[in-house]
C-alpha cells in the first residue's frame, strides 16, 4: 500500500515538467492518475498526510486526500457542515492554502472532486456568515484555473452572488472584467453549456467531451442569466453604469422560446432605472428583442416605465410623486437605492442640459430654471456642480464674483463635445481593436462549430431548393444571414 | 396706444395654442362652427373694407368668410354678421341663416337682427322639401327612361339643389353618381370641378387633392387646359395648405397662371392667391430661391401687384431686413386671422417666418449681443410683451438690465435652441449669443468610437445568443434541460437541425 502512495506522489511529480513531455502524453499521465486516484482505497487515503504534500506539486492526490479527510469529518459528525471545514475548523486552512496554489491545468481533469470542494467552501463560508472569506480565495482561483479560456460554470453565479452578499465587489472585478475583454471566447463555453471544464486546445476538446458530462453541473439559462445580472449589479454598485447596462442588456435580449424568465424581468426594472442614471433617458432596447418580450416587459414593469417618463420630460414634480407612489413596488424588487439616486443625476443632467444652451449663467438663473427640484439656494447648486466638474462629468468653470459671493457664474467650455485628447483617442482605438479582433476571431469559431461555411451553405441551398437564393454572386455574403438569421454577418462587416 | 395692439397680438397665439390638437382635423364645417369659431378673437380693426372685400366673392363662400370675420373679430362682428343673415336669406340653406343670428344673437343681443324670422324659415323649409321630392322624382323618372344625358343632368340638378341648401354630403354623392353618365370630356371636367368646390367647402382636402389629380390626368385642348390650369393650382394650394405642406403650397400657388383673373371667385381671388402663396414662401423657401422663383417669377408678379405688401415683406426679407418684413407682417396679422382658410396657419407661418429670419440673421456671426438681436426682433412682434416694447422704447440702459433668462427674448431663443433650431449658446455674463464651433475632427472621433462600442456590444449580444440557442438553454416555460442536451448531440453540427431541436421539444 505504502508503495502506492509512492507510485502516486511520484506519478504527480512526473507531471512537474509538462514542457518536456508531449500534449497527449501529459494529458494520458493526468488521466491515470486520477483514474488511480479515483478507484484507490479509503485506506490509501487516509494514509497520507496532508503536511507532507504540497498543493503546488501534488495537486491532484491533494485535492483527493483533502475531500475523503473531509468525508471523514462528515460521517463522524453526522453533519453535512462538519465544524472542521468550517472557517476556522481544522480542514478549513488546507483547503484555502489548497486553492491558493493548486495548479490550474490539472484541475481540469478532476473538475467533479473540485467543485465538490470549492462548493464545500462556499456552503461554509455561507453558513458561517462569513462570505467574504471564501470570496476572496475564490477569486484567485476562479482566475488560475482558465487562464487560457474562461468557461463559464455552475460556479460564477454562485460566486458573484457571494460576492455582493459579502459586499467584496472588487474580488469579482477580474473575473468579471476578463469576462468582458475575452468575453467573446468565454461565451463559447456556455454554448456547450453541458461540459464545465474543456481545455480550449482544440484537439483535446473531443476528448473531455467524451468524460465531461458526469463531472458537469447541469446549466440552466437561469444560472446563465444570474450570471449576468449578478455582474451588472456588481457594476452598479461600483457605479459603472456603461457596463452595467450592457450586461442587463444581455440578460434581457436572452432568447426564449415560449416564456420570460423571471431573472429577465428584473433585470429589465434594473435595466431601466441604469439607463436612466447613465443616459438621463430610457435607452433604447437592443433589437435583437423580439416584440412580444418586449410587451411583457412593458406590461411587468409599468411604474418603472412611467418613472422614466416623468425623468426624461424633465418633470420634476411628477418624478417626485412617481417615485412616492411606487415605494412599496421598489422595496419589493430592492431597487430603492436605485430610484433614490435617481434625484441626484436629475439635477445632473438638468445642468448638462443647460450646457447646451448656454455659455455661461450664474447660479441664480440655474436655480431659476430648477425652481421646482431640490436646487433652491445658489450654495447648493454650487456644490452640486463643484462635484460634476470635480468628477469629471462637466467640463465647466465657476467664476466666483468679488462684489457678490452668493452668486457665482458659471462658464461652460468653448466645445460642446466632451475634451477628447489624442492620447485617450489612441487608448480607445486601441481598446477597441483589440476587442473586435477577439470578436472576429469568435465568429470565427462560431461559423466554424455551427458549419456555416460558404460551401456548407451552398450545398443546403441546394439541397432545400432556395433556388432563389445562389447565384448573385457577390451578394451572397449578406443573403447567408438574412436565410440563417444568425449573426454571421459579423464577418461579412469586419472583412 | 402701445397696450391695445399688443394685447390683441398675445389674444390669438394663445387661442392658437389651445387649438393644436384640432389642427390635423380640418374642417371648414367646424371652423364657421361655434365651437371653434368662437376661440378666436381678433380685436384689431382689420385693414380691409368689409364691402369691397367680400364683394369680390361669390358664392357660398360669402357666407362663409362673413361669419368667420362676424365670429373672430369683434371690431367687425355686427356688420359682418348682419351681412351673412342677409346673404343667408337670400339663399336657401335654414342651418346658416339660424347660424348666424344665433351668432349676432351673441354678439347684440338687441338688434332686431338678432330674432329668428321664424315665418321665413318654415316656408323656406317647406319650399326645399318640395323642391328635394320634386327633383328625386324627376332623377327616377330618368332613371327609368335609361336616358343617359338625362341622369347626367337630373343629378347635377340634384347635386346643386343639395349643395344650395346646406347638404354637402348629398351634394357630393350627387355629383359622384354624375361620373357613369358622362358622356365627353367637358362633363366630366364640369363635374369633378363641382366636387371639388364641395369638397374645399367640406374640408375634405384629401378628396381635394384627388379630384384636381384626376383633372389633371385628363387629356384636353390646349384652350380648355389654360383655364382650367390656374383653378387646379389654386385648389390643389388650399389642399397643401391645409396639410400643412407649406412648401408644396408655395409651389402650387406660384404655378398659378395670372389668367385666373376672378374666374374662381367662388373658392378665392387673385389677391388670396398672393397672400397664400407670398406667406407659404416666406415660410418654406430660403432667400436664394425666394428671390428666383418668388420675386424674379413673372407670372406670379402679377399676382404680387395686387398685395403690394406681401411683395415688400418678402423683399425685405430677401435684403435681411428682418424687422421690416416681420413688422409688415404683424401689421395685416388681423387680416390674415379673419381669412377663412389662412386663419388657422397664421400662427404656424408666422413662427417659421421669425425663426427662419432669427436663423438668416445669425449666419454671419460669430457672436451677436443680445440686445442688439432683440432690437431687430423684440419689439412688436408676436412674443414682444410688455418688456420687449419698453427695451426698444427706452434707452440702451434699461434693455441691458433686461436681458436676462427671464426676458421672454431670451426664452424664445432658448427654446429655438433646444429643439435644435438654432447652433449657438447663449452667454449671460457677456449678454451675447455665440454660435457653436464645431471641431469636425473630434466630432468625427467620438462617433467612431462610440459606433464601435455599439457594435461590439451588440455583437456580443448576437453572438451569446447563437450560443446559447445552440446550447438549448433559452427559456421556455417546461425547464427540460436534459432532454435537449440529448436532442442536441443529435443536431449538433448543422444550423437547421439544432434548430430544429427546438421544435420538436
Amino acid at each position: 500500500m505504502a508503495e502506492s502512495v509512492q507510485q502516486i506522489i511520484s506519478l504527480s511529480s512526473h507531471l512537474h515538467s509538462p514542457n518536456l513531455l508531449s500534449e497527449t502524453d501529459y494529458v494520458n499521465r493526468v488521466q491515470e492518475l486520477v483514474a488511480i486516484l479515483r478507484r484507490s482505497s479509503q485506506s490509501l487515503l487516509s494514509e497520507t498526510v496532508l503536511t507532507d504534500l504540497s498543493p503546488h506539486e501534488h495537486t491532484l492526490p491533494y485535492l483527493f486526500v483533502l475531500l475523503h479527510q473531509i468525508d471523514l469529518a462528515r460521517s463522524r459528525t453526522r453533519s453535512a457542515l462538519p465544524d472542521d471545514i468550517k472557517p476556522g475548523g481544522r480542514l478549513w486552512s488546507p483547503a484555502v492554502q489548497f486553492l491558493r496554489e493548486f495548479k490550474g491545468p490539472q484541475v481540469h481533469f478532476a473538475g467533479h472532486e473540485w467543485r465538490q470542494l470549492v462548493n464545500m467552501i462556499l456552503d461554509a463560508a455561507e453558513d458561517d456568515s462569513k462570505p467574504v472569506l471564501a470570496v476572496c480565495v475564490l477569486s484567485g482561483a476562479i482566475m488560475r484555473i482558465d487562464q487560457n479560456v474562461c468557461e463559464f460554470t455552475s460556479l460564477h453565479p454562485r460566486f458573484l452572488r457571494l460576492c455582493l452578499l459579502s459586499q467584496s465587489y472588487s474580488y469579482a472585478l477580474p473575473v468579471l472584467d476578463k469576462h468582458i475583454s475575452s468575453s467573446h471566447t468565454s461565451l463559447e463555453q456556455p454554448a456547450r453549456g453541458d461540459n464545465r471544464y474543456m481545455l480550449a486546445l482544440n484537439h483535446d476538446a473531443n476528448d473531455f467531451i467524451a468524460e465531461a458530462p458526469d463531472i458537469s453541473a447541469r446549466l440552466t439559462h437561469k444560472d446563465i442569466a444570474q450570471y449576468y445580472l449578478y455582474g451588472a449589479m456588481i457594476y452598479m454598485t461600483l457605479k459603472e453604469w456603461d457596463k452595467a447596462l450592457h450586461w442587463l442588456s444581455i440578460v434581457i435580449s436572452f432568447p426564449v422560446v415560449n416564456s420570460v424568465s423571471k431573472v429577465m424581468i428584473e433585470a429589465f426594472k434594473k435595466w431601466v432605472l441604469v439607463g436612466l442614471l447613465r443616459h438621463g433617458k430610457l435607452v433604447t432596447a437592443p433589437k435583437i428583442i423580439s416584440s412580444h418580450v418586449m410587451k411583457i416587459y412593458q406590461a411587468v414593469a409599468r411604474p418603472y416605465l412611467s418613472l422614466a417618463d416623468a425623468f426624461e420630460k424633465s418633470d420634476e414634480q411628477r418624478l417626485r410623486t412617481e417615485a412616492d407612489l411606487g415605494k412599496s413596488v421598489w422595496c419589493a424588487d430592492l431597487n430603492s437605492g436605485l430610484v433614490r439616486q435617481l434625484f441626484q443625476a436629475y439635477d445632473m443632467f438638468l445642468v448638462l442640459k443647460l450646457c447646451r444652451v448656454f455659455s455661461a449663467l450664474t447660479t441664480r438663473d440655474i436655480a431659476a430654471k430648477a425652481a421646482s427640484s431640490g436646487l433652491v439656494s445658489s450654495a447648493k447648486i454650487e456644490s452640486l456642480i463643484a462635484f460634476l466638474v470635480m468628477s469629471g462629468v462637466l467640463g465647466a468653470r465657476l467664476l466666483q464674483r468679488p462684489c457678490d459671493l452668493s452668486l457665482s457664474m458659471l462658464r461652460f467650455p468653448k466645445s460642446i463635445q466632451p475634451y477628447c485628447s489624442r492620447s485617450r483617442m489612441r487608448v480607445g482605438l486601441m481598446r477597441k481593436s483589440h476587442a473586435l479582433e477577439l470578436l472576429s476571431h469568435n465568429c470565427g469559431e462560431c461559423n466554424n462549430e455551427l458549419k456555416i461555411g460558404r460551401e456548407n451553405i451552398d450545398v443546403l441551398v441546394r439541397c432545400q431548393g432556395w433556388s432563389g437564393v445562389t447565384g448573385k454572386g457577390g451578394g451572397k455574403g449578406s443573403i447567408d444571414h438574412a436565410a440563417f438569421g444568425v449573426d454571421e454577418d459579423i464577418m461579412g462587416d469586419l472583412s | 396706444m402701445d397696450h391695445l395692439p399688443t394685447d390683441g397680438h398675445i389674444e390669438p397665439s394663445a387661442a392658437y395654442t389651445g387649438q393644436g390638437p384640432n389642427g390635423g382635423n380640418v374642417d371648414l364645417d367646424s371652423i364657421s362652427g361655434d365651437s371653434l369659431g368662437l376661440n378666436i378673437r381678433i380685436e384689431d380693426p382689420p385693414k380691409f373694407e368689409l364691402e369691397s372685400y367680400i364683394a369680390n366673392y361669390t358664392g357660398r363662400t360669402r357666407y362663409n368668410r362673413l361669419y368667420v370675420i362676424g365670429t373672430c373679430s369683434t371690431y367687425l362682428a355686427v356688420e359682418a354678421l348682419k351681412a351673412a343673415i342677409a346673404e343667408a336669406k337670400s339663399g336657401k340653406d335654414v342651418t346658416r341663416y339660424e347660424r348666424a343670428v344665433r351668432a349676432l344673437a351673441e354678439v347684440a343681443p338687441n338688434d332686431p337682427e338678432a330674432t329668428l324670422d321664424t315665418h321665413w324659415v318654415d316656408h323656406m323649409q317647406k319650399v326645399v322639401k318640395a323642391e328635394t321630392d320634386r327633383l328625386e322624382h324627376e332623377l327616377k323618372g330618368y332613371k327609368n327612361n335609361l336616358i343617359k344625358e338625362s341622369i347626367r343632368m337630373g343629378n347635377e340638378d340634384l347635386g346643386q339643389h343639395y349643395y344650395l341648401i346646406g347638404d354637402l354630403t348629398s351634394a357630393s354623392k350627387a355629383y359622384s353618381r354624375m361620373r357613369d353618365y358622362c358622356t365627353t370630356p367637358t362633363h366630366i371636367i364640369s363635374m369633378l370641378f363641382k366636387i371639388i368646390i364641395v369638397a374645399i367647402e367640406r374640408g375634405d382636402w384629401l378628396s381635394v387633392q384627388s379630384n384636381v389629380h384626376r383633372l389633371r390626368n385628363l387629356q384636353s385642348k390646349q384652350d380648355e387646359q389654360s383655364k382650367v390650369q390656374p383653378k387646379l393650382s389654386t385648389a390643389l394650394g388650399l389642399s397643401q395648405l391645409h396639410s400643412g405642406s407649406y412648401l408644396d403650397a408655395a409651389n402650387s400657388f406660384l404655378n398659378t397662371d395670372p389668367g385666373l383673373g376672378d374666374s374662381y371667385t367662388e373658392v378665392l381671388t387673385s389677391n388670396d392667391v398672393a397672400v397664400y402663396g407670398g406667406l407659404c414662401a416666406l415660410a418654406s423657401m430660403d432667400r436664394h430661391e425666394l428671390q428666383h422663383r418668388v420675386l424674379d417669377n413673372n407670372s406670379f408678379r402679377n399676382f404680387l401687384e395686387l398685395e403690394p405688401q406681401i411683395r415688400r415683406a418678402i423683399a425685405f426679407f430677401c435684403n435681411s431686413k428682418f424687422r421690416s418684413c416681420l413688422e409688415i407682417l404683424e401689421a395685416y396679422r388681423a387680416d390674415y386671422l379673419l381669412d377663412i382658410h389662412l386663419q388657422r396657419h397664421v400662427h404656424t407661418l408666422f413662427t417659421r417666418i421669425r425663426t427662419k429670419s432669427i436663423q438668416q440673421y445669425l449666419i454671419p456671426f460669430n457672436r451677436v449681443t443680445l440686445d442688439s438681436m432683440s432690437k431687430m426682433f423684440a419689439p412688436g412682434t408676436l412674443t414682444g410683451t410688455a418688456g420687449g416694447g419698453a427695451s426698444s422704447g427706452g434707452g440702451q440702459q434699461q434693455s441691458d438690465a433686461d436681458m436676462d433668462l427671464s426676458h421672454p427674448f431670451v426664452q424664445e431663443l432658448v427654446t429655438l435652441i433646444q429643439d435644435g433650431t438654432l447652433d449657438a449658446r447663449i452667454d449671460l455674463e457677456k449678454k451675447v449669443l455665440v454660435a457653436n464651433q464645431v471641431d469636425l475632427r473630434t466630432e468625427l472621433q467620438e462617433t467612431v468610437l462610440n459606433d464601435l462600442e455599439d457594435y461590439l456590444q451588440e455583437a456580443h449580444i448576437r453572438l451569446l445568443r447563437t450560443n446559447i440557442i445552440r446550447a438549448g438553454l433559452e427559456v421556455r416555460a417546461d425547464d427540460k434541460p436534459r432532454e435537449i442536451r440529448g436532442k442536441r448531440s443529435d443536431g449538433f453540427g448543422s444550423a437547421t437541425l439544432s434548430r430544429g431541436a427546438g421544435l420538436f421539444q
